[in-house]
C-alpha cells in the first residue's frame, strides 16, 4: 500500500515547483518571448499541474475517507495516478 | 406382569421418540422458514448484481429447502408410525405385524439415545434433527423473518443483512455433522454468502464515495476534479435491490 502522507508531501512539493514556474512564465514580458512563454505555461498547466492536482485531491480524499473505504476500482486508478506523478511529475511524455 | 412392565417401558420410549420427532419437525420448519427468507433475499440480490455467486447461492438454498422438505416427509412418516405403535401398545396388541416399522423406529431411538449420552450431534437418521436447535438460533431466525418484511434501502443495509445471514448459516454448519445428508450445503452456502458480501461491501463503498464526490462542499468541491471517477462509479454501481411495491 502507498504511504499517502509521504506521497502527499512529495506531490505538494512538485505542485509548488511547477506552480512557481507557471507563475514565472506568465509574467514574462518580452515581444519575442511572451507568446512562447505563455504557451509553455499552458502546456505545463495541462500536462503536469492538472495530473499533479488530481493526484493531490485523490490523496486528500483517500486520507479523509480512509483507503479501506475506497472501492477497489477507484483506489487502483488513484494509486496509479499518484505513482505516475511521483515517477514522471505528471504525464509520461513519449518523444 | 413382566409383559406389562415391558409395555409400560415401551410406551415411555415411544412417547419420548414422538416428542423428539415433534421437536425435529419444529426445527425443520424453522430452518425451512429461514431458507425461504434467505431465498427471497438472494433472489433480489441476484436480480440486481447479476453475478454467478448469487445464482449459485440461490440454487444451494433451494436445494437445501428441498432436502428439508424430504426430511419433513420422513419425519411425518415416523410420527405416524410411532402414533400407530403407541395405540397398539396401549391396546396391548401384538407388534408381530409391525416388525419392519419397529426396526425403523429402533434407528431413531438409538440416535436419540446417542445424543443424550454424548450431548452432541447424534447419528444421522432421516426425519430426525441431529441435535436440538439452540434458542439463540431460533431467535436470530425470527429476527431475520421480521427483517425480511422490508428490504434495506441502501447497500450498507444489505451488507448488514447478509452478515446476519452468514452468522445464522454458520450456526447451522455447527449443528449438522459431516455425515448428515445435507451437511455440505450450509458450509458451501456460508462460503458463497461471504463472497456475495464482498461484492456488496464494494457496492456500499461505491455508494458512499459517490455521495462524497457529488455532494458540493464548501472546502472540498470534488465535482470538477473527479468528474471521470463519478462516471466510473455510476457505471459500476448496481441498483439497490427492492421488493416489488416498495418503490412506490
Amino acid at each position: 500500500m502507498l504511504d499517502y502522507q509521504t506521497s502527499k508531501i512529495e506531490v505538494s512539493r512538485i505542485e509548488k515547483v511547477h506552480s512557481e514556474i507557471v507563475g514565472f512564465l506568465r509574467e514574462v514580458e518580452s515581444d519575442f518571448h511572451e507568446i512562447p512563454a505563455r504557451n509553455l505555461a499552458l502546456r505545463i498547466e495541462n500536462n503536469i499541474l492538472q495530473p499533479v492536482r488530481y493526484a493531490l485531491s485523490a490523496i486528500k480524499t483517500i486520507q479523509d475517507v480512509g483507503p479501506e473505504q475506497i472501492p477497489e476500482v477507484i483506489l487502483q486508478k488513484w494509486n496509479l495516478s499518484i505513482l505516475e506523478v511521483l515517477e514522471y511529475g505528471g504525464v509520461d511524455f513519449e518523444f | 406382569m413382566e409383559v406389562l412392565i415391558l409395555n409400560s417401558e415401551l410406551d415411555k420410549r415411544l412417547i419420548n421418540i414422538k416428542q423428539e420427532l415433534h421437536k425435529s419437525e419444529e426445527s425443520f420448519i424453522i430452518i425451512a422458514n429461514y431458507l425461504k427468507c434467505l431465498g427471497r433475499d438472494l433472489f433480489l440480490l441476484n436480480k440486481s448484481l447479476e453475478d454467478d455467486c448469487s445464482t449459485l447461492s440461490r440454487s444451494m438454498a433451494d436445494s437445501w429447502l428441498c432436502q428439508i422438505d424430504r426430511q419433513l416427509d420422513c419425519n411425518y412418516n415416523l410420527i405416524s408410525i410411532v402414533n400407530k405403535l403407541i395405540s397398539i401398545s396401549l391396546q396391548k396388541e401384538s407388534f408381530a405385524e409391525m416388525g419392519k416399522f419397529v426396526d425403523k423406529l429402533a434407528e431413531v431411538d438409538a440416535s436419540i439415545l446417542d445424543g443424550n449420552v454424548s450431548r452432541s450431534a447424534n447419528r444421522p437418521v432421516d426425519g430426525l434433527m441431529p441435535c436440538v436447535l439452540p434458542d439463540d438460533v431460533k431467535k436470530s431466525v425470527t429476527q431475520i423473518e421480521l427483517n425480511s418484511m422490508t428490504s434495506p434501502n441502501n447497500w450498507q443495509g444489505w451488507n448488514l443483512r447478509i452478515t446476519s445471514h452468514i452468522n445464522t448459516v454458520n450456526e447451522f454448519v455447527k449443528l449438522f455433522p459431516a455425515s448428515h445428508s445435507f451437511a455440505s450445503l450450509p458450509c458451501s452456502l456460508s462460503v458463497t454468502l461471504t463472497q456475495i458480501n464482498r461484492v456488496i461491501k464494494e457496492q456500499s463503498k461505491l455508494e458512499n464515495l459517490l455521495q462524497i464526490l457529488t455532494t458540493v462542499q464548501q472546502e472540498n468541491d470534488y465535482s470538477s476534479v473527479f468528474g471521470m471517477d463519478v462516471v466510473i462509479i455510476r457505471q459500476q454501481l448496481r441498483p439497490v435491490p427492492i421488493l416489488v411495491g416498495e418503490d412506490e
